[in-house]
């Protein structure tokens, strides 16, 4: 296989695996379905690439892990791929959902990724390699807008789970001082009543749908929140290399970008994102004497939400990307429309077609790209 | 779901000094888990409701006392699969469950002993 297969090859994997998960989710519940996937998830590393040459950050539910593959592109950056991970949404260094739910910190480190992304991009006929680290710290600006706290508040609020747990509690007690009043010792009434409980338990076959409802009402609540109002920050550094043995890396900037998610009503989503690069490389003057340049990116999105479902986006974008200046960062859409689409769980596609900058920095190009984002809800093996 | 007692729960009994008993009962894992204490009429529960505030003891005459402990993980609706809860009684650990709890699934478990209060 060579290299120009990779990405239709990655894409090919990623939709047989999502197929495959679907046959398993079958059996999932939906609401835990939806609690991960309603939205495609970001890869900020890959933002700084042009993988999607949009100069928005996305904020959306946060998720443990996506992969981003970018398959067609009419544009000059083309076998992309970028990588985010969320440690405190994993197992390797979880925050547990009491603490997510009531403390600060908690939830920060567990909106906090770190994503890494690598594309080619074609200047005067040579083929350069590219490549990004990005730290993306998103944070709700109302925890209740959170539907990972939605359930577990509505869970904390099932009124039944406790009363249930008291009255098996209640029971065992009594059968328990009926023994020891009997003459047993305390060991053997405890293993009686034990081993009593484990098979006359009737305690799922009563929570399991109340706990359900409970879980349900409150996340339901929050699904109407998927537009819930967010702030980001975003660090990052990229660079660029030929093809040469020994080529020396070039510095593509380093950024700093905020970022805001406005939802002025249940349909719509507002994103702005300001974002500063500074040491960032001429592309003129890459087979040169280097020159590096200092800019300030700033756009706007407008996202509607279609259908109950929440599965499918369609989105407007500007920004103040400059024909003028020849660097990656500034090759961002000056407008474009698009559509993010789930597949199946865990998997979505993202459409976009713009004007931007062409390579040359001489034109303004009409450029249309397809990305598939996998975001499953758990992909890391166990320790 | 395996619900271990500790070594301080001795044939059955677990002793503890009056007549203020503390209380701690809580989870460090992902899933939707509810940990809840009986023990002579008072009844402790994680997770708390929003808004309800805590309580970290009960007070307790000598005397021995049925105690009942109790631990159930719901996958639906959760952040995540796993669990890791403890019961702590008059600052003594006695009660752990770790694991994972199937997708679209419960367990749950429960454990009695003699509560012994000097």
């Amino acid at each position: 296989m060579n290299r120009a297969q990779l990405p239709l090859a990655c894409a090919g994997l990623l939709a047989a695996t999502a197929a495959m998960a679907a046959d398993e989710a079958k059996a999932t519940d939906p609401i835990s379905t939806y609690l991960v996937d309603m939205s495609p998830g970001a890869v900020s590393a890959g933002e700084m690439l042009g993988l999607s040459p949009s100069a928005i950050s996305n904020l959306q539910a946060p998720k443990d892990f996506v992969a981003a593959i970018n398959t067609l592109s009419s544009g000059n950056t083309k076998q992309g791929f970028g990588l985010s991970f969320t440690p405190g949404r994993t197992r390797y260094a979880p925050v547990s959902i009491d603490d997510y739910s009531h403390r600060l910190g908690s939830r920060i480190w567990a909106g906090t990724s770190f994503s890494y992304a690598q594309n080619q991009n074609t200047l005067a006929g040579i083929d350069y390699k590219q490549e990004a680290v990005a730290l993306h710290i998103a944070y709700y600006l109302n925890k209740d807008d959170d539907p990972a706290v939605a359930g577990y508040q509505g869970f904390a609020r099932c009124a039944v789970v406790r009363k249930q747990m008291a009255d098996e509690g209640e029971r065992s007690n009594a059968m328990f001082e009926a023994l020891r009043k009997q003459g047993l010792s305390a060991e053997a009434a405890a293993n009686m009543v034990d081993a009593f409980s484990e098979k006359n338990s009737e305690f799922s076959a009563r929570t399991d749908k109340a706990v359900a409802k409970c879980v349900d009402d409150a996340v339901a609540k929050a699904k109407a929140k998927w537009n819930a109002n967010q702030i980001a920050i975003t660090f990052g550094q990229a660079r660029i290399q030929g093809p040469a043995a020994g080529a020396p890396h070039l510095s593509l900037g380093h950024t700093a970008s905020l970022s805001a998610a406005l939802g002025p009503n249940e349909w719509s989503l507002v994103n702005l994102t300001v974002r500063r690069t500074s040491k960032e490389l001429d592309l003129k003057t890459i087979a040169t004497t280097p020159d590096y340049k200092t800019s300030t990116l700033a756009a706007a999105r407008w996202t509607y939400g279609m259908g109950d479902a929440r599965d499918t986006y369609a989105l407007a974008e500007i920004s103040n990307a400059k024909a003028s200046s020849n660097t990656l960062s500034n090759r961002a859409f000056k407008y474009a429309l698009g559509v993010d689409k789930r597949l199946t769980e865990g998997l979505w596609l993202e459409l976009r077609v713009g004007k931007n900058r062409s390579a040359d920095g001489a034109t303004e190009q009409t450029t249309a790209l397809m990305n598939l984002k996998l975001s499953p809800t758990s992909t890391l093996p166990k320790p | 779901m395996q619900l271990k007692l500790t070594k301080n729960v001795n044939k059955g009994v677990l002793t503890v000094q009056g007549p203020q008993v503390s209380f701690q009962l809580g989870d460090a894992g992902q899933a939707n888990v509810a940990v809840h204490v009986v023990a002579h009429g008072e009844h402790f529960h994680f997770p708390l409701e929003p808004g309800e505030p805590p309580k970290p003891s009960a007070t307790f005459a000598p005397g021995e006392y049925a105690c009942t402990v109790m631990v159930a993980a719901f996958s639906h609706g959760a952040m995540g699969t796993s669990y890791d809860s403890s019961v702590s009684i008059g600052g003594k650990p006695v009660a752990t469950a770790r694991g994972d709890v199937a997708a679209d699934s419960e367990e749950h478990a429960s454990r009695t002993f003699a509560l012994q209060v000097l």
